[in-house]
């Protein structure tokens, strides 16, 4: 059978033609779009992360809620009435809590909890014991000013390459008391505009809990159990599809070359451990692990985003990749670096 | 302590005044330079639901199946989100670039369940020649090498040029030619599409 071109343009199209405009299909994938993109987050200063759904789950993970309960210092407008009430873990993200609070979307809109931080390495991280309406979401705000809104999920913090200019925007200081206030808004609010309220017939009966918690040094953060064996790591490169790939490894640093071409540094690890990205010495993006779960995060190597990072490179430009690891006891991590212009 | 009501949230002061919220960011944002993405979040939305349906399209071109064509749609969207701050002008070829380049890229490695299109037809008396036809050239498809079949779908579906083609991937003209040709070849020479050399072999 001869195959030639207008053969496969009228197969493309007729193949094709019953997903167009399909309208249950589109909405679905936009709901999840959405749901997705509320639960990323982003410890990567300046770097595109391309988000792969687990780096959200990394990096908003917090240790189990059974945890004995915060010393809440602030207190939230929401009554708690309803058992069993939640509470903030006391670890989350790489850290430990220093303040936080529910809010019960069924008795309030909002509520507050005060910080008094004393290092920039610092997330803000929220979680909804039930999921928001679809209308609604919860906004985050510091020092009175808005930093994120969306769905459940969230998680903010200042990066790797510079958090202090990050939250020093929000007002925060060390050693001092910072303010952070969680209201229910409606969902989508136009862009470049205040948030409206929530209006008041709008039911919630979701539980949202928030709080801040400051990185600790790995060897204080209380590891879950090691399962008896670890989640697979990524598939090596196939040929002709990567410039260059690190194996697993424990406690190493290494250097790779790349090019600011577009190529893509995908990261991955499946045990409590830190892996940091360097592009000629300039730390542009780490993932920092407390449990066994899979975790990875992807950064693209452009002019933009690294530039963003403070490494001034051009287009096409070779670059040195060095890739430190900390704290892993098993191999646990892998680094590819992927290029496409082969 | 408490900054609001329970029937309003409170007044936010924006680090750059009134009518400036789009200091705010968005929920995946913590780094200080993506204040403009939230700004977009609209338009973004916009853009998935009238982009949605012919990316989608071209997903399952690349895909062969309906879910795993929503999974890649929905993973390259995301990655669009992550930089649609820096999106500048027509979003659809960038998007669509996203699709296809992470298809190629690392899309086999979570979509273990590729499989190349499964049963041939039976080319029996009830079934229409061209449709037969078809059904087993998009068999044969579903066994090119991923970037091959990229090529071909940016080529004959997207209707791009070589040129715009080897910019979608990255890859040079002449490669881009030569994967197109490769790609038809191997469609003229899959055993599948010759049924005389199934029976004698």
């Amino acid at each position: 059978m001869n195959v030639d071109e207008q053969d496969l343009r009228e197969l493309f199209a007729q193949r094709s033609s019953g997903l167009h405009g399909d309208p249950d299909r589109v909405a679905s994938v936009h709901r999840r779009i959405q749901r997705r993109r509320q639960r990323l987050s982003a410890s990567v200063a300046g770097v595109t992360v391309a988000a792969a759904a687990v780096l959200a789950v990394s990096v908003v993970r917090l240790m189990p809620a059974s945890v004995s309960p915060p010393a809440h210092r602030g207190t939230s407008t929401a009554s708690l009435t309803s058992a069993p009430v939640p509470t903030v873990p006391r670890y989350g993200a790489d850290g430990k809590l220093l303040g936080g609070a529910v809010l019960d979307g069924s008795s309030a809109r909002t509520a507050s909890f005060r910080f008094r931080p004393t290092s920039w390495q610092l997330t803000v991280v929220d979680q909804c014991q039930q999921s928001l309406p679809d209308d609604v979401e919860v906004m985050v705000a510091v020092n009175g000013r808005a930093m994120s809104w969306g769905g459940c999920g969230g998680a903010s913090s200042g990066g790797a390459a510079n958090p202090q200019q990050f939250w020093s925007q929000f007002g925060v200081r060390l050693g001092e008391e910072s303010t952070v206030t969680l209201t229910l808004i409606p969902a989508h609010p136009c862009p470049g505009c205040t948030p409206a309220p929530l209006p008041s017939s709008t039911t919630v009966n979701s539980v949202v809990t928030a709080g801040v918690y400051q990185r600790i040094p790995f060897e204080e953060f209380p590891l879950p159990p090691a399962p008896r064996t670890l989640s697979a790591l990524p598939a090596p490169p196939d040929r002709g599809e990567s410039v260059s790939a690190v194996g697993v490894g424990d406690n190493v640093t290494t250097s790779l070359p790349a090019s600011v071409n577009g190529d893509r540094i995908s990261v991955t690890t499946v045990a409590p451990g830190d892996v940091s990205l360097l592009v000629d010495g300039v730390l542009i993006a780490q993932l920092s692990s407390r449990d066994y779960t899979v975790h990875s995060l992807e950064a693209d190597l452009t002019v933009d985003a690294l530039r963003g990072s403070g490494v001034e490179v051009r287009k096409g430009q070779a670059v040195t990749v060095t890739v430190r690891t900390q704290h892993f006891r098993e191999p646990a991590w892998s680094v590819s670096i992927w290029s496409f212009d082969h | 302590m408490v900054s609001g009501s329970p029937d309003g949230p409170p007044r936010l002061q924006d680090a750059d005044g009134p009518g400036h919220a789009a200091a705010a960011l968005p929920r995946t944002t913590s780094w200080a330079a993506g204040g403009h993405m939230r700004a977009d979040l609209r338009d973004f939305d916009e853009f998935v639901r009238t982009s949605s349906p012919r990316l989608l399209r071209t997903a399952y071109l690349l895909t062969q199946d309906e879910a795993a064509a929503e999974d890649l749609l929905q993973t390259a969207l995301l990655k669009l989100w992550q930089s649609w701050g820096r999106v500048e002008g027509d979003a659809f070829p960038y998007a669509r670039r996203i699709v296809v380049t992470t298809y190629v890229s690392w899309w086999r490695r979570l979509w273990r369940g590729e499989v190349p299109t499964g049963e041939l037809l039976d080319l029996g008396e009830h079934h229409d020649h061209d449709v037969g036809s078809r059904d087993l050239v998009w068999s044969a498809l579903g066994r090119l090498p991923l970037r091959q079949r990229a090529v071909l779908v940016l080529r004959f579906f997207e209707d791009l040029s070589e040129r715009e083609t080897a910019t979608v991937l990255r890859i040079s003209t002449g490669t881009v030619k030569s994967q197109t040709s490769k790609g038809l070849a191997q469609l003229r020479r899959d055993a599948s599409l010759h049924p005389e050399r199934q029976e004698q072999s």
